[in-house]
């Protein structure tokens, strides 16, 4: 249905007809029939960007509904809406090609109706618009599969360190792993900078003939009692986000496996970390500014594992009937000294670091305070000099003077460093912590044999 | 062009009747396959007819490979109703360890095979990349059974393996490639996973079939159990146990194993239950192993073993205000 409005101005000559709707949603492809219409691609495109103002609208005026907009005020804004379209469909007496005009006529009794589709319509407006608001990454969902084959690939490879390509799908506020596989490692040699990525291709090519999804989500690597946080990790970061918009790292303990945990864990960056390191600015105003602290850097996200049902169902056949299993074994051993020695030695270490760290921001302080000193020495000079010159009728000088070198601004040293050694010390402190509490078990459980 | 194929495994073997020591040594390792239920390598029947092939050889699976070769399966094209893959391990003494694989595509219809060889050389190359020692050991297939198919398919693989296995060392201890049949559709209404050997019966020159015989496969998964059957069997785990859980879980099955022990040895003692030597002197070996201290001698160890252990997360609290001390001081207000 459509209701017309006829007006005619007296100035100019012109008469204006303005086109209103009942039903939202009906185009029509050209004021007058069989003159002016779009040819079908931008028609289509057309459509869409009306059915997405359409939605839009619609989540808008519930919005407004549910937050106790009064009716009046959405009939204003319609009524503005229907002014502001009146003018444009003016043209004169040849009908240019124009976009199948749309006029919303609020009804509002209807919006009731739209209250019970609505979470249609947000999904459909997420897929239709292309600025998304990503939800934020809750959990990483690993298939077995990709468990068992970061296990092997670093279990086969240890001591040594290695990394491999996480692949899978990135579903709303859950990251999947449904597939890995393992980067050869190559010594420092710059030529075969273009065989890794050529390995990269060729299996990423492979897996896709096969069905795998063959989308990077991230990468993995292995670690040594969980010294990873290094800044060749930020890096990797911060050039996978380039290109992929949520990744993740996985890191994998293979030392801490052997005591029968299952050390697998899931990293990221945080986000008020990552615009910092872009900007490449770690003085501590801003560090203060942003309340940015070391436990800030990575977020550690859950892990859940999944598996298809055939692959459970076959693991619940084969599963040996012993309800003791070796990982209790692991957990139950006795000898625990040569781990927590290596923690300890490694955090020794880690604490000769922060204290160097630590040393270099005295320096830099003792520092700035002597150039302080300094600048207002010469300060006083100055301004000494400039009473003697105009008591004497001349200029006085700048009291400014950049080329001096005490007035060179010292750099101050970035704070990254002593965040990443903090966060590695804690790290090693939490696994000393773990360890001790299962040693006391053991023992308690020892001194029970013993008494019987 | 090839006769037909002799289809085999411990259950069935069909043959002219010149073979009668086959069908004996088929009745008898039926007769065995019974009581023991365990496949044998068959050895001893098929020797009549060409020289001994391999040395007895047994294979062992790691539990990737089956997980991935489910999925594969399940990932599958629609209009193939199997899988094929190339197996990749390890030989040593005799055993044939399975490390590794993956999936081949290939086209199957009634009478050829086609399979992607190209697809198979370039992700050889590639995982010989990442791991020079993982070679190819055989190929696999899932669905239950040997079938026509697979004799082509095999000779591909043996033929492959000849080239693959250039240096000297490897081809003198050459194990012919294994064969493994992984039965995603349970059509016996059980798991079954088999490997087999391919022998050529032949006939003075002329070869008559392929006949392929199961050899031992050995299951255990040990790195699944490492991890935990429980996130392996279970669709869906929620969240990875940490350390303190893992050892709850460990200490409960210990109690219960106690538990069991100590009912069972009651049972015996009140005459409920017939006495099994081999399980008393499993039990006796159990408490003797515990070792036998002096009672001051043991306070003292477990003493210092506790010191240590308070000594250790003392120090590791101290080292975390330390942090936080630190912390507020790097970035505590300039001297300005």
């Amino acid at each position: 249905m459509i209701y017309f409005l006829i007006f005619y101005k007296k100035e100019d000559e012109i008469m204006h007809v303005t086109l209103q709707k009942r039903d939202k949603g009906q185009t029509w492809s050209s004021p007058i029939l069989g003159q002016g219409a779009l040819d079908p691609y931008s028609a289509d495109l057309e459509q869409k960007r009306l059915m997405l103002q359409r939605f839009q609208e619609e989540e808008y005026a519930y919005a407004s509904c549910r937050s106790g907009y009064s009716p009046s005020r959405i009939q204003v804004s319609t009524s503005l809406r229907l002014n502001s379209l009146g003018p444009a469909l003016t043209q004169g007496p040849s009908w240019e090609a124009r976009a199948p005009i749309e006029i919303f006529y609020f009804d509002l009794l209807a919006l009731a109706n739209y209250s019970e589709h609505l979470a249609m319509v947000r999904s459909f407006l997420q897929a239709v618009s292309s600025e998304e608001v990503t939800p934020p990454l809750r959990v990483v969902q690993m298939e077995g599969l990709a468990v068992l084959k970061i296990i092997k690939h670093c279990n086969e490879f240890s001591p040594a360190l290695v990394t491999g390509q996480l692949l899978g799908l990135d579903v709303g506020s859950v990251l999947e792993v449904t597939n890995c596989f393992p980067f050869p490692t190559r010594e420092e040699d710059e030529e075969i900078e273009a065989d890794g990525a050529n390995y990269q291709l060729e299996m990423m090519r492979c897996l896709r003939e096969v069905n795998v999804d063959n989308n990077t989500v991230g990468w993995y690597q292995s670690t040594l009692l969980g010294s990873f946080q290094t800044v060749e990790l930020i890096e990797t970061f911060m050039n996978y986000q380039e290109n992929i918009r949520r990744c993740v790292c996985i890191i994998y303990d293979p030392s801490r496996s052997s005591q029968g945990a299952l050390a697998l864990k899931a990293l990221k960056l945080t986000d008020s970390f990552m615009d910092l390191y872009r900007n490449n600015n770690f003085t501590g105003e801003k560090l203060r500014e942003k309340k940015l602290s070391w436990v800030d850097i990575f977020e550690e996200i859950p892990i859940k594992v999944s598996n298809s049902a055939l692959v459970s169902a076959f693991m619940t056949e084969l599963e040996p009937e012993s309800p003791v299993a070796q990982c209790d074994y692991d957990r139950l051993k006795l000898s625990t000294a040569p781990y927590v020695e290596r923690n300890l030695e490694f955090l020794i270490d880690c604490m000769e670091d922060l204290s160097a760290e630590q040393n270099k921001f005295q320096y830099y302080y003792r520092n700035l305070s002597r150039q302080q000193a300094q600048q207002q020495a010469w300060l006083q000079k100055r301004r000494v000099e400039n009473m003697a010159r105009k008591a004497a009728g001349e200029e006085p000088l700048p009291e400014e003077d950049p080329s001096n070198p005490i007035f060179k601004p010292i750099p101050e040293p970035s704070r990254l460093d002593s965040y990443l050694i903090t966060n590695q010390i804690s790290n090693y402190c939490n696994q000393i912590n773990g360890v001790a509490g299962q040693n006391f078990n053991r023992l308690y459980m020892m001194k029970a044999l013993q008494e019987n | 062009m090839r006769p037909g194929l002799i289809r085999t495994g411990p259950e069935s073997l069909a043959g002219p009747d010149r073979l009668t020591s086959l069908r004996r040594g088929a009745r008898f390792r039926r007769h065995l396959q019974k009581t023991l239920g365990l496949p044998r390598p068959d050895v001893m029947a098929v020797l009549q007819f060409f020289p001994p092939s391999s040395p007895v050889v047994s294979a062992r699976l790691h539990p990737v490979v089956l997980f991935s070769i489910c999925d594969c399966y399940v990932r599958r094209p629609d209009q193939a109703d199997r899988v094929i893959g190339t197996l990749l391990g390890t030989v040593s003494g005799g055993v044939v360890e399975i490390k590794n694989s993956y999936a081949v595509p290939h086209n199957e219809s009634a009478d050829q095979v086609a399979l992607d060889v190209e697809y198979h050389r370039n992700m050889y190359i590639s995982h010989l990349k990442v791991n020079p020692k993982e070679v190819l050991v055989g190929w696999y297939s899932t669905g239950f059974g040997v079938s026509g198919g697979s004799a082509l398919i095999h000779d591909f693989y043996v033929k492959e393996l000849k080239d693959s296995t250039k240096d000297i060392r490897e081809a003198q201890n050459s194990v012919p490639p294994v064969h493994l049949t992984v039965d995603t559709v349970f059509s016996n209404g059980e798991a079954s996973i088999k490997a087999y050997m391919s022998a050529n019966l032949s006939l003075g020159d002329r070869s008559l079939a392929a006949q392929f015989q199961e050899i031992p496969l050995d299951l255990r998964m040990i790195e699944a159990e490492r991890v935990g059957f429980d996130i392996f069997k279970k669709t869906a785990v929620d969240k990875l146990p940490n350390d303190l859980e893992g050892m709850e879980a460990s200490m409960e099955r210990l109690y219960a194993l106690i538990d069991d022990a100590y009912k069972y040895v009651d049972d015996v003692v009140e005459g409920r239950v017939n006495p099994d030597n081999d399980t008393g002197r499993f039990l006796s070996d159990a408490l003797a192993s515990v070792p036998k201290m002096s009672p001051i001698a043991f306070d003292k160890v477990f003493n210092d073993r506790v010191q240590d252990n308070l000594a250790l997360a003392y120090l590791s609290s101290l080292i975390r205000a330390q942090l936080g001390i630190a912390e507020k001081l790097n970035t505590a207000a300039q001297v300005l």
